[in-house]
């Protein structure tokens, strides 16, 4: 599994003043990487499938987070807004690229197996489920489901409270487990 | 480990149909050595050179405001100021003025003067 990034020298409210600052921006920008790189990077393929695609998508995404680091409001958090930005990237470029691999229409053109559904497939059920979800489950279901992040650290993240971001993922499962059997019959 | 353990016994409790996909899921693909490293000094480099055109772009737009300013100074400089001096001296002219204007005594009066204190004006209506 994955290593998880935990918070470095600065909270994540000093790193985005100290993006600001062109003195200490260049350090900044380094450790906001080092901090979220590769969970965006994962986020990221796992919506769009190849690593050379996951790869331009996240490159993008980063640039877009520099140009836009000024216009960053601290209604959201970082994480989240760093979270949306990708998520609206990824989803983008599949449009662009006509890519609807996760479509409905052709998971159910998988063949089944008769001892239930294989992993791949199960796999594309879970993302195409994903894909309907509101921000905060889709969010708070990818850090629990696929990086293990525990609760903790993802409600200093996210600022919201543990049992609340335990509902959200119990919600979450619930919808995304209803959608997988109903796509896999 | 305690919380892969955890996350799986939380998933298991709420759908053992999720828990067991996740057991069986994929492992991460392998992705090139130092992938993260390599990507992240192409991002650096790129942010680099975006702030560079960032400084460049703020240090024209500050060349351009002190040549306006420059421009601005020499404008007021080089333009003909209103003469002063004549209008000190006929700043009290005011009723002398009118009175020489009156009795067409007008080779003492400064006509623009009585215009542009509104005299002709007023003797029109």
């Amino acid at each position: 599994m994955r290593k998880l990034k935990l918070e470095g020298q600065y909270s994540d409210d000093d790193l985005v003043a100290r993006l600001r600052s062109s003195k200490t921006r260049h350090k900044a920008y380094t450790e906001l990487l080092d901090r979220y790189q590769e969970r965006i990077y994962w986020q990221v393929r796992r919506i769009v499938g190849g690593h050379e695609d996951a790869t331009d998508v996240t490159q993008n995404v980063w640039l877009k987070v520099f140009r836009g680091i000024d216009g960053f409001r601290h209604g959201s958090t970082l994480y989240s807004w760093l979270y949306r930005i990708a998520h609206n990237e990824a989803i983008n470029h599949n449009k662009k690229n006509k890519k609807h691999i996760l479509a409905t229409s052709q998971l159910r053109t998988t063949p089944s197996q008769e001892d239930g559904p294989s992993s791949e497939r199960i796999e594309k059920l879970i993302q195409g489920a994903l894909l309907a979800l509101p921000d905060r489950q889709r969010m708070v279901f990818e850090a629990r489901y696929f990086d293990e992040t525990p609760y903790l650290h993802l409600s200093k993240e996210l600022r919201i409270s543990v049992g609340a971001l335990k509902a959200s993922y119990h919600h979450a499962v619930k919808k995304v487990e209803f959608y997988v059997r109903k796509h896999a019959e | 480990m305690q919380n892969k353990k955890e996350v799986q016994d939380e998933l298991r409790e709420i759908s053992p149909l999720l828990a067991d996909a996740k057991l069986r899921m994929r492992p991460d693909k392998t992705l090139p050595n130092n992938f993260f490293r390599r990507q992240q000094e192409v991002i650096l480099k790129e942010v680099g050179l975006l702030n560079q055109g960032r400084v460049r772009r703020i240090r024209l737009a500050w060349l351009a405001g002190l040549a306006a300013s420059i421009t601005l100074v020499v404008i007021a400089t080089r333009t003909p100021q209103p003469n002063d001096a004549l209008d000190r001296a006929l700043s009290g002219l005011e009723e002398e003025a009118m009175e020489a204007y009156i009795a067409e005594e007008s080779q003492y009066i400064h006509t623009d003067y009585l215009v542009r204190d509104g005299f002709l004006k007023s003797m029109e209506q």
